[in-house]
């Protein structure tokens, strides 16, 4: 028979030690949530995999097809709602076919944000690129939309029908 | 005034240690080393009770001395006495004797004064005095979930604690060198009774000289302790054995008892003792010789695994996390670990041998002579031999957990007594052998053969030890990071918690310091901070579950998957027709294998996430139970694209309390950054008791850290050589 105290040693002992997983949690106090581009309408990003992405295009940019990818022509211009969220860069993913670079040979990109020149960028090897600049904070209408546009020079001119490409684009706007 | 500090308190420690041995074993043994292991171990039991009940004063310490040592002064001065004896020289000619003499004085000299110098050993700068250090500043044991070294069993450290409370770190290391010292004596007493005088000179040279047992010997180290408790464990059962008084076999619980609270890896020495005992016993007397040795044994290493229990929910933390499930140490982080002590990185097993005797990769070389212990075989002929050599088993048998030279410094003096006991049969052999490792054990030689990176001694530091040149010039030069404790100790503000990938000796700054790898929660803050900089963390993976429009009771999201990393959750929606269900306080969140944190999957915060605590293995799952019955057609869970391999399915329980597959596999995509997401995770880090993070230039991400400061809203308030302390929002 187990007496009391050590009964008592015993069971504290083993309430202390035998630890069994916890059993479930409720749901914890909501947080603020972070800045996300919203699934439809206008965000600081868009990803031409998007299926909302042709609201951010205005003009020069193909249509959105099964690729996760789009053709930027001559003069292509996007369009952003920009959140008040400190310093940002404006970044662009995209590339430079092998096939258009060897006639064309580098390219630059010319960068105007709402109408005024912020950078200016030469790319000297094709295939897949990455550009990223500071976008000082005078250049953003935080308000409203903002306009970029991005002007390849040169562009690829089609022998047959004398189309121009610029570059493929697959994400562009705005981040940390 | 410091090297008498320091001097005083090892030896008080020492001398209290011996007396509360000598209360033990009385006339049972007169061997002071013996005395000094076995009280050593009851010491230590002490001041973990003093640590418990938060007593760790000095002034406490210094009573508990006075009254330990009280009844031990008048009756020790024969036993003194008897130590300083000349011991008859018989079997060892003159001149060889002091040729060992000389060699053994050379050696005293070299360790004294390297034990006496500022500590700079890694481990013993980065947690076994890092541990002490807050023990004595807390005046006591706290519960510190922070780190696996605060988890493993501190039975040396104890004695560290006791003689840091008067003379800080190089007193600590003065009584782990006092441990050498009793070693060597009694590999030599042994050896002598064994074989000859000049098998147990030899076999205490080679012990005595080896490279890695001076470094390790003269530091605020524990392996050189386990090893004399191993030695002094074999020695007692050795000599009850012969005698058979009844006090030995409490010396002996004591003492294996002592082997497992100072290292897990000298788990063995309590079935060995406790097998040795019945093995020897008669058979009516057996059952009571063997409680006399248990219960000692069961109260020293006892302590340690209630603390353990109660705190850490795992008796035998910071391992087997997968039979004790707690929140404090991740299971995969225990199989990486147990993975890298059992490689580390070697190509092949067959490099053991000359990396720890020559070479010394392996944090350290026992010397090229040890290449000879497969000669220690032939000791096997012997009964002592045999002895010597099941003991070498015994203390070895982990070895392969962790193939560190550190971890062969237990077994290394039975196999050292069995190799000189062989060819002790040709004397001038095993003469020759010792002198040989004495001469190119010297740190002048050391360098001669083995690789830079070797543990090991350099010189003797003699101004250093006395304070002659102050301690922190050397200390800059010779402990990594010191300089950044320093800067930490300048910036930080006192009682502050810094947050580091690397750990840095945590033993010269009061601050808490939290390294990355050392617990779960720090493993978690770690990958938080990962969130900001590292792509393959950002929350920027989405994956959704459609199915057709149903009432539902609960979900549960299946993993079927299995690979090499861990499955995490940012957050997990649930939606009907397009809207995220509020979450409910009725809803319950169920998470296996690792349930703690799971509401942070259901926080709205992107900056946060739930990780499974083990690697991708098939049945892990995460559940909701709604507490009613909800309409639902998608779940979507955020997360981080570093999850190779893993294979999720949802189930769906229905209003009939059925189980049924509403999806296979989700729709993968991947969704952009979120902005404010280096803020969220800065304040992220400040909710989770995080005042700093420590950053080294070549850590991943220091560039982000450095570059972004304002996007996190942190500011630079310290810089060394690279490394910079940065101050949460």
């Amino acid at each position: 028979m187990i007496r009391p105290p050590s009964f008592a040693l015993l069971a504290a002992v083993v309430c202390a030690g035998c630890s069994s997983l916890p059993d479930s949690f409720p749901p914890p106090p909501q947080r603020a949530a972070l800045i996300v581009p919203p699934a439809a309408g206008l965000g600081y990003f868009v990803d031409m995999r998007d299926p909302n992405s042709s609201a951010y295009v205005v003009q020069g940019i193909a249509e959105r097809t099964e690729v996760p990818w789009r053709w930027a022509y001559e003069h292509p211009v996007l369009r952003f709602q920009v959140p008040d969220a400190g310093r940002l860069k404006f970044t662009l993913d995209f590339s430079l076919p092998e096939r258009t670079f060897r006639e064309t040979g580098p390219v630059t990109l010319t960068f105007t944000m709402n109408g005024r020149l912020f950078d200016r960028a030469r790319f000297d090897t094709p295939g897949q690129l990455h550009y990223s600049h500071p976008v000082a904070a005078e250049f953003l209408n935080r308000r409203g939309e903002n306009l970029v546009a991005i002007d390849p020079q040169p562009v690829w001119v089609s022998k047959a029908d004398g189309g121009k490409l610029g570059f493929i684009i697959s994400r562009a706007g705005f981040a940390e | 005034m410091q090297p008498l500090a320091i001097l005083c308190s090892a030896l008080f420690t020492v001398a209290v240690a011996t007396g509360v041995g000598g209360l033990v074993l009385r006339e049972a043994c007169e061997d002071l080393a013996v005395r000094f292991v076995a009280g050593a171990a009851l010491l230590s039991l002490l001041v973990f009770g003093l640590c418990s009940l938060g007593l760790a004063y000095p002034l406490v310490f210094l009573a508990l001395g006075a009254v330990l040592l009280w009844p031990w002064g008048g009756g020790s001065w024969p036993v003194l006495r008897q130590a300083a004896a000349p011991t008859p020289s018989t079997g060892l000619a003159k001149s060889t004797k002091w040729l060992f003499v000389l060699i053994f004085t050379l050696y005293f000299i070299l360790y004294f004064f390297n034990a006496m110098g500022p500590e700079s050993s890694p481990d013993g700068a980065a947690y076994h005095l890092g541990l002490v250090g807050r023990y004595f500043r807390d005046h006591g044991f706290h519960r510190n979930p922070d780190s696996i070294y605060a988890m493993i069993p501190g039975g040396v450290e104890m004695l560290f604690l006791f003689a840091y409370a008067f003379g800080r770190h190089s007193a600590a290391a003065m009584v782990h060198f006092a441990f050498l010292l009793a070693l060597a004596w009694q590999v030599f007493r042994y050896g002598s009774r064994a074989g000859s005088r000049v098998a147990g000179a030899c076999a205490a040279v080679l012990v005595f000289a080896s490279p890695l047992v001076g470094v390790d010997g003269t530091s605020a180290y524990n392996d050189v302790a386990l090893a004399a408790i191993a030695f002094t464990l074999f020695h007692l059962l050795q000599i009850w054995d012969a005698r058979r008084r009844a006090r030995l076999l409490t010396a002996i619980g004591l003492v294996a008892g002592f082997a497992f609270a100072t290292k897990y890896t000298g788990w063995l020495a309590v079935p060995y003792a406790l097998c040795f005992v019945g093995w020897k016993s008669g058979r009516p007397i057996r059952l009571r010789n063997l409680f006399t040795t248990a219960i000692p044994a069961a109260c020293v290493l006892g302590p340690w695994l209630v603390r353990n229990w109660i705190w850490f929910h795992n008796p035998l933390a910071p391992f087997f996390n997968q039979l004790f499930t707690n929140s404090y140490v991740m299971v995969s982080f225990e199989k990486i670990y147990r993975h890298m002590q059992a490689t580390y990185e070697l190509p092949s097993l067959w490099q053991i041998p000359m990396q720890v005797t020559t070479y010394g990769s392996l944090a350290g070389l026992l010397g090229p002579v040890f290449l000879l212990s497969p000669l220690a075989l032939l000791a096997l002929r012997r009964p002592a031999g045999r002895q010597l050599l099941a003991a070498a088993l015994v203390f070895g048998f982990n070895y392969f957990s962790n193939i560190g030279a550190r971890f062969l410094i237990a077994p290394l003096p039975f196999v050292a007594l069995a190799l000189a006991l062989v060819l002790s049969e040709v004397p001038t052999l095993a003469l020759a052998l010792a002198v040989l490792h004495a001469v190119i054990s010297w740190p002048t030689m050391v360098t001669k053969y083995c690789r830079p990176e070797a543990w090991h001694l350099s010189k003797v530091i003699w101004r250093e030890a006395l304070r002659i040149r102050p301690e922190e010039p050397y200390l800059e030069s010779h402990l990594l990071y010191y300089g950044v404790d320093r800067m930490i100790e300048r910036s930080a503000v006192a009682g502050s918690t810094v947050f580091t990938f690397k750990p840095i000796p945590e033993a010269y700054t009061s601050r808490r310091i939290l390294v990355e790898y050392q617990s779960a929660e720090n493993k978690i803050s770690g990958a938080i901070l990962w969130t900001a900089f590292v792509p393959e963390y950002a929350p920027t993976w989405r994956l959704r579950f459609s199915f057709s429009r149903q009432p539902l009771s609960a979900i549960r999201v299946l993993q079927t998957g299995s690979g090499e990393s861990q499955w995490t959750i940012h957050e997990l929606r649930v939606f009907d027709e397009g809207r995220a269900l509020p979450r409910d306080s009725r809803w319950r969140l169920t998470a296996r294998p690792y349930p703690w944190g799971i509401q942070s999957a259901f926080d709205n915060s992107l900056a946060t996430f739930w990780m499974c605590g083990s690697m991708l293995e098939p049945g892990q799952f995460v559940r909701v139970d709604f507490g009613q019955v909800k309409t639902a057609d998608a779940v979507v869970i955020e997360t981080a694209p570093n999850q190779w391999g893993l294979h999720l399915q949802l189930y769906g329980q229905d209003t009939a309390g059925q189980w049924r597959l509403l999806s296979p596999a989700p729709l993968e995509s991947d969704a952009t950054r979120p902005l404010g997401l280096r803020r969220a995770v800065a304040e992220e880090m400040k909710r989770r008791g995080i005042d700093y993070v420590l950053a080294f230039d070549a850590d991943l991400g220091s560039d982000d850290l450095r570059g972004n400061a304002d996007l996190y809203g942190i500011r630079q308030v310290g810089e060394y050589r690279g490394a910079r302390l940065y101050q949460l929002p």
